[in-house]
């Protein structure tokens, strides 16, 4: 018999298939993550300037410990936080409902929810920018005006620049959240419900009792989804704040912060320290999230 | 077999399909005629170009400002016209200022996908300065030297190289609502000191319960007039950012004696160039504005209806006998350092800028103050009843151009100039004047000196 070329083996071989086929992924995952993460721990070593780079040992990081840094920091951990909070009941609720026999005009509803998710966050920012003007004719001042309040300057006082961010936050990522859960609400078999009828269960318990401990790998991944959202968050408050420049900080995230150092003011080292704090932030929240939902036990 | 073709062709579907992310596809319009114009882009950018000349030489420029890519064109057109014999093929790239400076810088750090120009505004010119992103221009400018006011270019630059030319002189001067100061009895051409400017405050809001000015806290136009006037930057010579500064606290202390008497206000919006001011400004809302003449584009832009009712007059100052007359803002042009076309690009860009024709179009169109001394007394262009500018103000700004001559002074904006801007527009005169208007001035100056990062 004919010795098969070194090609036709490599093509029939049963043991190189499958790196052949996740090649693509691993690829992929070298070039455009593995390779950026491990410069930018790099780079965060360095002084980066004009092209050429100078180690610099840890005085990017050092550079780092400012009061407008710990600012950005509190800003992000806020705004994670609170959206976490805002973000898993609302849209399990909303989905809850949506999958009960007596909604009516179920599509309808889903769609309107989901709707702000399609549109750019570009062109949302700029239109909540505009509708939380300070001056009287802007939308949200007509609305306190229809109630008899007084107009406010939304977007330079503290509170009021956070409410505005929940409320885009919550517009956007409502409808995402929701379609998570009402995929996890329809794996949910019906005789779990039905045998809870039996057993004389009222809605309140079967939520309890029956939905939200089914529920728990749908939130658990919301959770994560929703923690780096956050702590990631910055195209929001760039574009609320017409480039990047929140007075006093107030809406300044931990990306934006990044974003100016790094691109506006040209210190890619400081940029990249930053970068890899946020990275540790992230993966260490996530991990202990994780762990203590259970996710590395085995045999789950 | 079959099985053996079959993934054959798989294979190579894969390859492509990954291939096809990597690859750069061609540009659509590969022509080297083009008749001028604009085009949108693939990415949302405009381009514009001039008239194409065969054998012209391929230049590139950005520019954050749509206004200034039909300015560019024309000149290369103009160029083309005058030295046949080096012509140059021109494609203007216009985008959103704060990307596209962005783009910028990282093509500067990469090294490569640099235009042969750009446009760069006054607070990121410092960034490209830094680590010698750009091109020294002293052979071309120089033998416009005796014709412009140099303190205009030397301000772009550092070593006594000068890397970047302005649109215009940049001269402030204060915008008066005539019908206001009318209805309180009030001359702007009585103002000459601060001091006086005060009173005529009191008067105007007594009348007609309007303040007489502004502050932005998302801007500095007005502290850093105040400043200039008396000789201090917010760097030092070294270039180090230096805020903290007695003269910097006394600007800071006077501002908000105006907030604190009601004669001054937090601009709507925060700065001058925000929707919430043009309207409020449009309105008739506030008495007076301290701003450069190239400000004049806004009014004529967004304030239809004070239209014959502005008049321009000197910016008051610390001390009688004082220059009345600062220089602020601005965009300098530079050439990018990777170019390949050096002199061309040089040549131009003073050809652009400097030259008679081109201050001419500056003026008629853009409403920039001329940087070159020539066009001052032309009556041509100081009288001339079809501009749009002269039609709109009161009074004559070249009147103050020519009173307060050449010997001006401009920001310093080298070195740390862009971090300490970063920090005086998000943070310092937020705190000084809305947040914590309590706070000692010299005080809050430490601070915010001390959150300032350059190295």
């Amino acid at each position: 018999m004919q010795k098969k070329s070194i090609f036709s083996r490599f093509l029939y071989s049963q043991k190189a298939a499958p790196y052949v086929f996740v090649l693509p992924f691993v690829l992929t995952f070298l070039i455009f993550f593995a390779y950026p993460v491990i410069n930018t721990i790099m780079m965060s070593f360095q002084k980066v300037a004009g092209g050429e780079a100078t180690f610099a040992g840890v005085s990017n990081y050092h550079t780092l410990m400012n009061p407008v840094f710990y600012k950005c920091l509190k800003n992000s951990a806020f705004y994670t936080v609170i959206s976490c909070a805002l973000m898993i009941p609302i849209p399990m609720v909303l989905a809850a409902m949506l999958n009960s026999k007596a909604m009516r005009a179920k599509g309808f509803f889903r769609s309107i929810m989901f709707i702000p998710a399609l549109t750019s966050v570009v062109v949302a920012g700029v239109v909540f920018r505009l509708m939380f003007g300070e001056l009287e004719g802007s939308f949200m001042n007509q609305v306190l005006a229809f109630f008899g309040q007084d107009p406010l300057v939304w977007l330079r006082k503290p509170v009021t620049v956070w409410i505005t961010l929940f409320i885009l936050c919550l517009w956007r990522w409502t409808g995402v959240n929701m379609m998570y859960y009402l995929s996890g609400l329809q794996q949910i078999p019906e005789d779990l419900y039905e045998s809870a009828d039996i057993d004389g269960a009222n809605s309140l318990q079967k939520f309890r009792f029956i939905t939200l401990p089914l529920l728990k790998p749908t939130t658990v991944y919301v959770l994560t989804i929703s923690i780096f959202g956050g702590m990631a968050m910055f195209t929001e408050s760039y574009l609320l704040f017409n480039g990047n420049k929140s007075p006093n900080n107030v809406g300044t995230t931990i990306v934006g912060y990044l974003y100016r150092m790094g691109m506006e003011q040209n210190n890619i080292g400081i940029g990249c320290a930053i970068g890899v704090v946020l990275l540790l932030i992230v993966m260490v929240i996530n991990v202990i999230q994780l762990a203590f939902n259970g996710t590395f036990k085995k045999g789950e | 077999m079959k099985r053996k073709v079959i993934s054959i062709l798989l294979c190579m579907t894969m390859v492509t399909s990954m291939l096809i992310g990597c690859g750069k596809s061609a540009p659509a319009d590969d022509s080297s005629k083009s008749d001028g114009g604009t085009e949108q882009s693939s990415d949302g950018m405009t381009q514009g170009k001039n008239t194409f000349v065969d054998g012209g030489t391929e230049l590139s420029l950005w520019t954050f400002q749509e206004l200034h890519v039909a300015f560019y064109t024309e000149m290369a057109d103009l160029w083309n016209k005058e030295n046949p014999d080096k012509p140059i093929n021109l494609t203007v790239t216009t985008g959103e200022s704060h990307s596209l400076h962005s783009k910028l810088l990282v093509a500067c750090q990469a090294g490569e996908g640099t235009p042969d120009m750009a446009d760069i505004e006054v607070g990121y010119y410092g960034a490209f300065l830094k680590d010698d992103y750009l091109l020294p221009l002293n052979d071309v400018v120089e033998p416009y030297e005796d014709e412009i006011v140099m303190s205009r270019v030397e301000m772009y630059g550092k070593d006594d190289n000068w890397y970047g030319i302005d649109f215009h002189l940049g001269a402030s001067v204060c915008y008066y609502n005539m019908d206001i100061m009318n209805e309180a009895g009030v001359d702007p051409a009585d103002i000459v000191t601060w001091d006086d400017y005060f009173k005529a405050g009191e008067q105007v809001l007594e009348k007609t319960g309007k303040p007489m000015c502004a502050v932005e806290t998302a801007d500095l136009f007005l502290p850093q007039m105040m400043l200039l006037e008396k000789g201090v930057q917010y760097v030092d010579d070294k270039g180090q950012p230096n805020i903290d500064t007695k003269e910097h606290a006394e600007a800071i202390e006077y501002i908000r004696k105006m907030i604190d008497a009601g004669i001054c206000e937090v601009a709507p919006g925060g700065g001058f160039h925000m929707e919430e001011w043009y309207g409020h400004l449009n309105g008739g809302g506030v008495a007076s504005l301290a701003m450069p003449l190239w400000y004049m584009g806004r009014f004529t832009d967004y304030c239809p209806d004070l239209k014959g009712k502005m008049g321009i007059y000197e910016i008051p100052v610390w001390n009688e006998g004082d220059t009345r007359e600062v220089l602020q803002g601005g965009t300098g042009t530079s050439v990018i350092k990777y170019t390949e076309q050096e002199d061309l690009a040089k040549e131009f860009l003073a050809f652009a800028k400097l030259s008679e024709e081109g201050n001419k179009y500056e003026w008629d169109v853009l409403g920039f103050d001329p940087i070159r001394t020539s066009l001052w007394d032309d009556p041509e262009i100081t009288n001339d009843p079809d501009n749009k500018f002269l039609q709109y103000f009161t009074t004559n700004p070249f009147d103050i151009i020519k009173k307060n001559g050449t010997d001006l002074t401009a920001p310093n904006i080298s070195g740390g100039y862009s971090a300490a801007y970063s920090v005086l527009v998000t943070t310092t005169y937020v705190n000084a004047f809305e947040a914590s208007p309590d706070e000692d001035a010299a005080e809050l100056l430490k601070n915010e000196q001390a959150s300032i990062i350059y190295e």
